[in-house]
C-alpha cells in the first residue's frame, strides 16, 4: 500500500502526464538533437537516467509523453555518439551556458526563505532537526519570492549585455529561459564559442565574476603592497561611459559615493568623504583622495558588479541543463524560453504557471508562507490545515514539500 | 597573403600551407626521403628533433641557410615525430618550433604577423580603427583569443584584465606575436594528430630509433609518475594530476600547489619531479631546485604546506566549489582524514577476518590486526 507521499506523487504524476499530452508541442528540445544526450529523473526509481539519444525533436517529445519526467535534461555538448558512456562519447562541441540561481545573489530575503518544517505538525523552529511532536526528520524547504526572482532577473538582463556587448555573441544566438523554480538560465549558441575548451570558458568565468581582475591593468588605482606606491596623478582619470569593466566599476564607485551612508569599510574616511563626493560631481579626478581611500572604495565596486553566475555549470563541458518546454519537479513550473525583448517584464510566477487554474484539489497543507502564483494571492497558512486549492497551486506545495495530497 | 609566399617565409614559417604545396609541386616521394640525395634535410630533422627533446622551451633550432632543406627538414621531423607517437615529444617539438617561429615573428611587421594568423591560423584580427588604436594596435575576435590564451599564466592576459569592446580584444603588436606563437604550437600539433602513427620509409627508421632510444633516457620519470598512487586524494590535486599525464599545460601555482600537497602528504621528491616531468617544457634541473625549495631543503628553508582550499578557490583550481568535500579548509586535511578512514576501515575488517577465522575453528594466527 502507497503511503501519502507516494500517493501525492501519483497525483503529480498524472497532472504532468495530461500536461504533456495536450501540449507536448511545447517541448523544446536544443538544435541538432541527434548529437545530444539526454536524461530524465522519474517519479518512481529516485535516480538519474542518462546518456539516451534520440533522433530528432519528435522523438523527444514523444519519449517525454511517454515517459512522464519529474525532471528533464538534455547536454549542453554535442557528441558524436551520445548514448555512449562518457569517455568514449566523442566530444565535438558545447553551447555556452550560464545559470543564475536567486539564492547566489547578495538578496537579504534568502536568508528568511528557509523553511523547516514536519510534514504533520507544520513549521518548526530555525535550526530544529527533528519534529518535538513526532520526532519525524525536519525536511528544509526553499522558498522563492518577487524580490529575488527579480534580482535574478536583473541579473540574467546584465549577463546577457555584456555577452552581447563586449563578448561577440549575437542577440539571434541567445536563448534565456526560466528554469522553472528560482533562477535563469542562458545558452549562446555562437559558433565561435561552440568550440571553447574548459580552461577558455573557465577565463571567460573570470571575465563576467571578476576573479583575477587586478584594477593596476585597468588604469584604476591599487595597492602594489610595500614600496612603490603608484602614482594617481598618472592614472588615466575616470570617465563614466567607458564601455567595459572600467566603466562598469568606476560608475559603481561613484553611485557608491553618492549614496548617503558612509560605504562600509570607509568609515575612517568620513570626514573628507563629502568633499570627494563634491569633486567628483565636478570633475573626477583620483587625486582628491588617498590611495588607500581608493582601494578599498574599488574593491567594493568590483564586488557589487561581480556577476554571481554559477561558476561550475559554465566550465562544466559535459553539464546536463534542463529542457526547455518541460516541468520542473520541484514546483510544477514550466521551464520556459524567453524572447531577448520580454525578458524586463517577465513574471515567472504568472507566466510558468501552466497547470489546470481551473480545477481544484484538496490538499492538507502543514505549513505555507503567503504567496502570489498564477495571479492569485494566497494567505500564510501557519497551522496544518485542510485546503481547496487549484491544480497548479496544490501541485506546487506538494512539490516544495508542504502539502499532501488528501484522499 | 603574397607576403607570405616568398621562399624565405615558407623556410621561417614551415607549417604554413604554402609549405606543403611548395613540398608537393617537387613531387617528392615518402620513400625517396632515406636516399642520399636527401642526407641534409633528413640530418636537419634530426637535429630540430633532438635539439627539441634536449632543450625543451631553449631549444636553438635557428634557421638554415638553404631554405628548401629549411622547408623540407620541417616535414620530415614531423614524420619522424608522428611516427614515433609519443604525446610528450610532440608537445615538446610542437613548443620548440613554435618558439622558434616566435623568434621571427618578433622581428616582422605587425601585419605579417595578423597575416599569418588570419590567412594560415584561422584566427580573426584585425587593425584597431585609428580612434581604438591607444587601446593596441590590433583587435582579436574574443573567443579566439581566449582559446589561444587561456593556458598562459599571467595576470595581465587574463580576459578580464583586457580592454574587450564589441566582442573584440585589443593587444599590441608583440601581444599580437605570442599569440601568434600559441597558434602555431596548437596547428603543430594537430598536423601531428593528423599525421601520428603514419610508418617512416625503412631507410629512415634507424635515424627514428636514435630519437627513440635519446627519449627513452629523457624518459625515464614517466614509468614513476604513473605509479604515484592518488589514493585518498582531494578532487582538486587528482585533476592536476590528471591535467599534467594527459599534458596539458598546467600553471605556475597549480604546479606548486601540487608539489607542496604531494611533499606534506610525504611523497618523496623523485616523486614529485616525476610528475613535472609531463611537462612539455620540462627542465630536470629546476624542477628539483623548486621541489627542494619547496620542501624547505632550499632557499629560506621554509617548508611549504599545500595552499588553503579558499586560495584554491581563488585561483580556479577548487573542483565543484568545494561540494565534493564538505567541512574539508585545506587539501591535506582531505588525505589525511580519508587515509584514517581507510585505516579504520582496515582495521574492522581485520578484526571481522578474526572473528570469522575463530568462528570456523581455523587454527591459523592472525599475522595482523
Amino acid at each position: 500500500m502507497s503511503g501519502p507521499v507516494e500517493r501525492s506523487m501519483a497525483f503529480v504524476k498524472r497532472v504532468f502526464r495530461e500536461f504533456y499530452r495536450d501540449n507536448v508541442g511545447v517541448v523544446s528540445p536544443p538544435p541538432r538533437p541527434e548529437a545530444r544526450e539526454f536524461g530524465y529523473w522519474s517519479f518512481e526509481r529516485g535516480e538519474m537516467v542518462r546518456h539516451l539519444s534520440f533522433r530528432s525533436a519528435e522523438e523527444v517529445r514523444a519519449e517525454i509523453a511517454k515517459v512522464v519526467p519529474l525532471h528533464a535534461y538534455r547536454s549542453a555538448a554535442y557528441y558524436q555518439y551520445p548514448s555512449a558512456p562518457m569517455e568514449e562519447k566523442g566530444w565535438q562541441a558545447a553551447d555556452l551556458i550560464f545559470d543564475i540561481d536567486a539564492d547566489h545573489l547578495d538578496v537579504p530575503c534568502v536568508t528568511q526563505h528557509v523553511y523547516r518544517v514536519c510534514p504533520v505538525h507544520g513549521l518548526l523552529d530555525d535550526g530544529a532537526k527533528t519534529c518535538p511532536v513526532c520526532g519525524t526528520g525536519a525536511r528544509e524547504v526553499d522558498w522563492v519570492c518577487d524580490i529575488c526572482l527579480s534580482a535574478a532577473r536583473a541579473e540574467t538582463t546584465r549577463l546577457v549585455e555584456i555577452l552581447v556587448g563586449e563578448l561577440g555573441v549575437n542577440e539571434g544566438e541567445l536563448e534565456v529561459g526560466f528554469s522553472g523554480n528560482r533562477g535563469y538560465h542562458i545558452v549562446a549558441y555562437s559558433p565561435d564559442h561552440l568550440t571553447l575548451d574548459q580552461m577558455a570558458r573557465k577565463d571567460l568565468v573570470g571575465y563576467l565574476t571578476c576573479v583575477g581582475l587586478s584594477p593596476g591593468l585597468l588604469g584604476l588605482p591599487w595597492k602594489r603592497g610595500g614600496r612603490g606606491r603608484p602614482r594617481l596623478d598618472l592614472l588615466p582619470p575616470p570617465a563614466f561611459n567607458e564601455p567595459g569593466w572600467r566603466g562598469r566599476i568606476i560608475r559603481r564607485a561613484y553611485s557608491i559615493l553618492q549614496s548617503q551612508a558612509v560605504p562600509p569599510g570607509l568609515e575612517r574616511y568620513a570626514g573628507i568623504i563629502r568633499e570627494i563626493r563634491d569633486a567628483w560631481s565636478v570633475e573626477p579626478d583620483w587625486t582628491v583622495a588617498p590611495l588607500g581611500f581608493w582601494t578599498r572604495l574599488l574593491d567594493e565596486a568590483i564586488r557589487m558588479e561581480a556577476l554571481r553566475i554559477d561558476p561550475v555549470v559554465t566550465t562544466d563541458i559535459h553539464r546536463l541543463l534542463r529542457l526547455s518546454g518541460t516541468l520542473n519537479g520541484k514546483t510544477g513550473l514550466l521551464a520556459k524560453k524567453i524572447p531577448l525583448e520580454m525578458l524586463e517584464d517577465f513574471d515567472p510566477l504568472n507566466e510558468c504557471v501552466v497547470l489546470p487554474r481551473e480545477e481544484r484539489v484538496r490538499v492538507r497543507v502543514a505549513y505555507s508562507p503567503a504567496f502570489r502564483l498564477g495571479g492569485e494571492e494566497f494567505d500564510e497558512i501557519s497551522e496544518p490545515r485542510s485546503v481547496m486549492l487549484p491544480i497548479y497551486a496544490g501541485v506546487y506545495l506538494v512539490l516544495k514539500g508542504l502539502a499532501r495530497i488528501e484522499a | 597573403m603574397s607576403m607570405l609566399r616568398s621562399e624565405r617565409m615558407l623556410a621561417k614559417y614551415p607549417f604554413i600551407a604554402a609549405a606543403r604545396d611548395y613540398l608537393s609541386r617537387r613531387g617528392i616521394a615518402l620513400d625517396e626521403l632515406g636516399s642520399g640525395r636527401f642526407g641534409r634535410d633528413v640530418e636537419r630533422a634530426y637535429e630540430r628533433v633532438v635539439e627539441a627533446l634536449k632543450m625543451g622551451e631553449d631549444a636553438e633550432i635557428g634557421l638554415y641557410p638553404d631554405e628548401e632543406v629549411e622547408v623540407l627538414s620541417f616535414a620530415i621531423a614531423l614524420l619522424f615525430v608522428a611516427s614515433i607517437g609519443d604525446g610528450w615529444l610532440a608537445r615538446r617539438w610542437a613548443l620548440a618550433e613554435s618558439l622558434r617561429c616566435g623568434r621571427f615573428l618578433e622581428e616582422e611587421e605587425p601585419e605579417i604577423v595578423a597575416e599569418l594568423l588570419r590567412a594560415e591560423l584561422g584566427i580573426k584580427v584585425e587593425p584597431s580603427p585609428p580612434g581604438e588604436s591607444g587601446l593596441g594596435a590590433y583587435k582579436v575576435w574574443a573567443p579566439h583569443y581566449l582559446t589561444l590564451t587561456s593556458r598562459i599564466d599571467s595576470l595581465e592576459w587574463k580576459l578580464v584584465n583586457r580592454v574587450v569592446r564589441g566582442g573584440w580584444v585589443y593587444v599590441t603588436p608583440k601581444e599580437l606575436a605570442r599569440i601568434a606563437v600559441e597558434a602555431i604550437q596548437k596547428r603543430i600539433l594537430s598536423r601531428y594528430e593528423d599525421a601520428r602513427g603514419t610508418p617512416l620509409p625503412d631507410s629512415l627508421t634507424a635515424v627514428a630509433k636514435r630519437i627513440r632510444e635519446m627519449l627513452a633516457e629523457k624518459r625515464s620519470f614517466e614509468v614513476e609518475a604513473g605509479q604515484v598512487s592518488e589514493e585518498y586524494w582531494p578532487p582538486c590535486m587528482a585533476k592536476i594530476k590528471k591535467e599534467l599525464l594527459a599534458g596539458l599545460s598546467v600553471g605556475h601555482f597549480a604546479n606548486f600547489a601540487l608539489a607542496a600537497f604531494m611533499l606534506t602528504a610525504g611523497y618523496t621528491q623523485e616523486q614529485v619531479i616525476a610528475m613535472y616531468s609531463q611537462r612539455s617544457d620540462f627542465n630536470e634541473k629546476i624542477a628539483r631546485y623548486q621541489t627542494e625549495h619547496i620542501a624547505g631543503q632550499k632557499g629560506s628553508r621554509v617548508k611549504y604546506t599545500p595552499p588553503s582550499c579558499s586560495t584554491m578557490k581563488t585561483h580556479g583550481l577548487c573542483v565543484e566549489e568545494g561540494r565534493l568535500c564538505p567541512g574539508i579548509k585545506n587539501p591535506i586535511q582531505y588525505y589525511r582524514r580519508e587515509a584514517r578512514r581507510a585505516a579504520q576501515r582496515k582495521k574492522i575488517e581485520g578484526r571481522n577476518d578474526e572473528e570469522e577465522k575463530r568462528d570456523s575453528g581455523g587454527g591459523f594466527l592472525a599475522t595482523s590486526t
